[in-house]
């Protein structure tokens, strides 16, 4: 039990947040965005248990709405930089040669433009919605996956038991699916948990710039609109930012715990 | 000869749970200048023995039970630091995979001052000037520009040669080599067995040559120790146990292995030892090696065979020896 | 005398290093005939790992002709080569890395068959049993997964799966050097209980001289990319006419402590990118003499066997 902490930590945190993306509907059945109180009430004051920000939103309802929505783009984003990555560093890590030489050059055209850099400058060409800020972060999360995948085809496709499939006459589609991808898989996954953790903090970040999109309410976009209140009414940014710690914490011990119970066991004969 | 290293009644259990040994009550005497080979394959307990005679047992196991002695010294619960002063200063070890062995990051001339310096307050210079000795020794050429090569330029059986001359460096009495040669093109384990025999000669040393090859033995060693689960099961002088080997298991492991002249067109097949070799954790009653044996009787599966001794300090476990 | 099974000849492999081209095989020439087993013998680097992967095709050869059963294996296109397939499969040496861990046994055994569209599934499943059982493992274990499998039971899975095609040879990478010595006499007296029973053909690579004389029909022995000895097995080891035959003869450890010591062979195998002039062995060898290092002797039949030396008969 006491092997798995970070796994039962992470995943507890993780459940917590789900349980409220999942209960905001629920529970604060209104928009977000309407006016519900007086503005600028501190938690507790008038029923309200976390307060109301500068425009009287109702700080409880913004912030189990914000989960969806943070949860939503950590996820998505992280799901099409999976896809895309894996595609990319199977192909480079296999068939290796000019294949590699080319993918891998495109890899590190958008590796070396600074992540965060990258998606301002393409949110602001499109314009921020739900839709772009997920594309914008699948476009610069992609490469970090590409080259562990690429990493891991390139051992994994040495061992002897691929070199075995190839000597029974399979096809290289079949072997990358069902040989290698099975054996890399694990490792993929522990990164791409601590990538969701990334992407909802840059997701924040972007919002707090006011690259969001206008017509959601996310965890960031809270931090944004409440920085002109930092000195009286710091609450309205701690909240949302105590949840963004929380999250990627949770995630980052999640992704820990994974990688402790996956890899030892593989890696063990 | 007086006696250099005694190992009374040694366990090594899992830790935490002493019930589960993977050494059981190992009891062995090893005399100054002498070569004692063990003998054993997987599970036999062969590399624990030499990793708990050092004290580098992994954290997952311990030494519950018995005592090593060494040179009078009591080994067994002796504190670290103290180990350490007699580990490669006094006993050496050369273990299995030269590959691995060597940092890639030194060259061999720092590598093998590092042996010396840890244990003798000797300068950079000294110790390098030792290290060309040693290469020479060990019979490698070219000492003086060897000594700054990095490990990737060397062979396999050269690199062998560097872990030994490290393991020799401060002239230690009793040299534990692990395998030495199983990593090794056989033309090359020739050559290193025959380094090893020669340094012996030349430095006195008693040397704990732990193999799974019989062949190896024949040349190499004085006295031999077969393993099977965790126990000892047979000790003889080298000429005896081939001559005649008394445990059923020492003699199917000798007929196991193939000896030319009855290939085709007349092919003998090899003689097998039915079964697998059994997990030490999970031995049935009675003697561990009943269910492979083909002369085990109804006592052999239900109590375990004791060490009997035999003349000429030989010893058999078996109800049923062949003498 | 028959046509061969497989047919090498002036087989050439390299592959690029930094440190310059390697010459991995370099002009090798053999038969394997139906039914019988090729011992190929020789230190770590002489290229009979690159020679037996190139006959399955995990190597591409630089130049040369691969024959099985007449037809040109190196030309073929890939339905061909696939359809080939069938005919060599391969042994290999790790039984710890040489099977996914993530599929059961009974899986790895049928894999050959799903690729190859050999049968229902229901046929599969009772050749799979068949096999399992022709190699001495229990059918009942078929759902269990390697690591819960022994060495030894792990190679048998190997050969299993490499017999599930029925091909006419199997080429065997150091089958059992990595199994315990009492498993090792198990596993070779299956391959060849195997060879009696279907007439199967082995490439049997292997570093273990005593092993492979008495299994094998014939040896070549192989040294810096080229054979320098091949002759029947016996003969081979009651007389071996190459010095390094008789040195590799002479490195095999004996359980017998009343043998003599022989002089041993110096040095280390060379490496296989910097070739030396004249016959390659010729540094280490006890007779060379000034022709050896001008000139390479080529391989030249002596009776019926087959030596690469200019003092081969003295």
């Amino acid at each position: 039990m006491a092997r798995h902490w970070s796994l039962l930590v992470g995943g507890a945190i993780l459940l917590a947040v789900g349980l409220m993306a999942a209960s905001a509907g629920l529970l604060f059945p209104e928009d977000p965005f309407t006016m519900v109180d007086q503005p600028l009430l501190w938690p507790g004051a008038a029923g309200m248990q976390l307060g109301t920000d500068a425009m009287g939103r109702d700080m409880a309802a913004e912030l189990f709405h914000g989960a969806r929505v943070s949860l939503l783009i950590g996820f998505a984003s992280t799901g099409a930089a999976v896809v895309v990555g894996t595609v990319v560093g199977a192909l480079a890590g296999y068939y290796r040669g000019l294949v590699d030489d080319v993918l891998m050059r495109l890899t590190e055209l958008f590796q070396t433009i600074p992540q965060f850099m990258l998606a301002i400058v393409l949110l602001a060409i499109v314009g921020p919605s739900i839709g772009t800020i997920v594309a914008a972060l699948a476009v610069v999360s992609w490469p970090a996956i590409a080259r562990l995948v690429r990493a891991e085809f390139m051992v994994i496709s040495e061992r002897e038991f691929v070199q075995s499939c190839r000597v029974i006459g399979m096809s290289d589609a079949r072997i990358m699916l069902t040989q290698i991808l099975p054996n890399a898989l694990p490792t993929v996954i522990v990164t791409a948990t601590v990538l969701v953790a990334t992407a909802i903090l840059m997701e924040a970040g972007l919002s707090f710039l006011g690259l969001s999109d206008p017509n959601v309410m996310s965890w960031g976009s809270m931090i944004g609109t409440g920085k002109d209140q930092l000195r009286e009414a710091w609450y309205i940014v701690a909240i949302p930012g105590i949840a963004l710690l929380l999250t990627a914490l949770g995630l980052n011990l999640f992704g820990e715990g994974l990688n402790d119970a996956l890899n030892p066991r593989l890696r063990g004969r | 000869m007086t006696s250099l290293l005694e190992v009374h009644g040694l366990d090594v259990a899992l830790r935490g749970e002493p019930d589960r040994r993977v050494l059981r009550g190992l009891s062995f005497e090893l005399r100054r200048g002498e070569i004692l080979a063990l003998v054993g394959e997987s599970g036999s307990g062969k590399s624990v023995t030499s990793l708990a005679i050092t004290g580098l047992l992994p954290p997952a196991l311990a030494v519950t039970v018995g005592r090593v002695v060494f040179d009078g010294q009591e080994l067994t619960g002796m504190a670290p630091r103290a180990l350490r002063g007699i580990r490669g200063r006094r006993i050496g070890m050369v273990f299995q995979d030269p590959m691995t062995a060597l940092n890639p990051m030194f060259t061999v001339g720092d590598q093998i001052g590092e042996a010396v310096r840890a244990h003798e307050p000797v300068s950079r210079a000294a110790a390098r000037a030792r290290a060309i000795e040693l290469l020479a020794l060990v019979r490698l050429p070219d000492p003086s520009h060897l000594v700054d090569a990095y490990p990737a330029r060397l062979s396999g059986g050269q690199r062998q040669r560097v872990v030994i001359a490290a393991a020799i460096a401060c002239r230690p009495e009793l040299v534990i080599a692990d395998e030495p040669t199983t990593a090794l093109d056989p033309t090359i384990q020739a050559q290193i067995m025959a380094l090893l025999a020669s340094l012996q000669a030349e430095l006195g040393l008693a040397i704990l040559l732990i193999t799974h090859n019989l062949g190896l033995v024949a040349q190499a060693a004085d006295r031999v120790m077969v393993m099977y689960a965790g126990a000892k099961v047979e000790e003889a002088r080298v000429a005896d146990i081939f001559a005649q080997p008394l445990h059923p298991y020492t003699r199917r492991l000798l007929a196991a292995t193939p000896r030319p002249g009855h290939g085709h067109p007349n092919r003998r097949p090899l003689e097998e030892i039915a079964g697998l070799v059994p997990s030490v954790l999970e031995l049935p009653p009675g003697c561990p090696f009943a269910p492979r044996c083909d002369i085990a009787g109804p006592a052999c599966t239900q109590r375990e065979p004791e060490l009997a001794p035999y003349p000429d300090g030989a010893a058999v476990a078996c109800f049923h020896p062949a003498a | 005398m028959s046509s061969p099974l497989l047919s090498l000849r002036g087989l050439e492999c390299t592959f690029d290093t930094p440190r310059g081209l390697l010459h991995a095989v370099r002009g090798v020439s053999l038969d394997v005939h139906a039914g019988e087993t090729l011992g190929l013998v020789g230190e770590s680097g002489c290229g009979k790992t690159t020679l037996a992967k190139s006959i399955v095709g995990l190597v591409t050869p630089r130049a040369g002709s691969i024959r099985l059963e007449g037809r040109e294996l190196t030309t073929l296109s890939g339905t061909e080569r696939f359809r080939m397939r069938r005919a060599v499969q391969f042994v290999f040496q790790d039984p710890f890395s040489s099977l996914n861990p993530r599929r059961r046994a009974a899986s790895l055994i049928a894999e050959p068959l799903e690729v190859h569209r050999i049968g229902s599934r229901a046929e599969r499943r009772e050749r799979v049993a068949w096999l399992m059982e022709k190699v001495g493992l229990r059918p009942e274990w078929g759902g269990r997964y390697p690591h819960e499998f022994s060495g030894g039971q792990r190679q048998r899975i190997g050969i299993a799966r490499a017999l599930a095609l029925e091909p006419k040879l199997i080429v065997c990478d150091e089958p059992v050097s990595a199994l315990d010595v009492s498993i090792q006499a198990q596993v070779v007296n299956l391959l060849a209980r195997l060879q009696q029973e279907t007439g199967i053909a082995y490439l049997m690579i292997s570093h273990d001289l005593a092993l492979v004389e008495n299994f094998a029909h014939r040896i070549a022995v192989m040294y810096l990319g080229e054979i320098v000895e091949l002759g029947e097995a016996g003969t081979l080891w009651r007389t071996p006419l190459h010095p390094f035959t008789r040195a590799l003869i002479d490195a095999v450890p004996v359980p017998d402590p009343a043998v003599a010591r022989r002089p041993l062979l110096q040095g280390d195998p060379p490496s296989p990118v910097s070739r030396p002039a004249g016959c390659s062995f010729a540094g280490r060898c006890p007779m060379a003499q000034a022709r050896c290092q001008a000139e390479a002797p080529t391989l030249r039949d002596v009776g019926a066997r087959a030596v690469a030396c200019h003092y081969a008969d003295e």
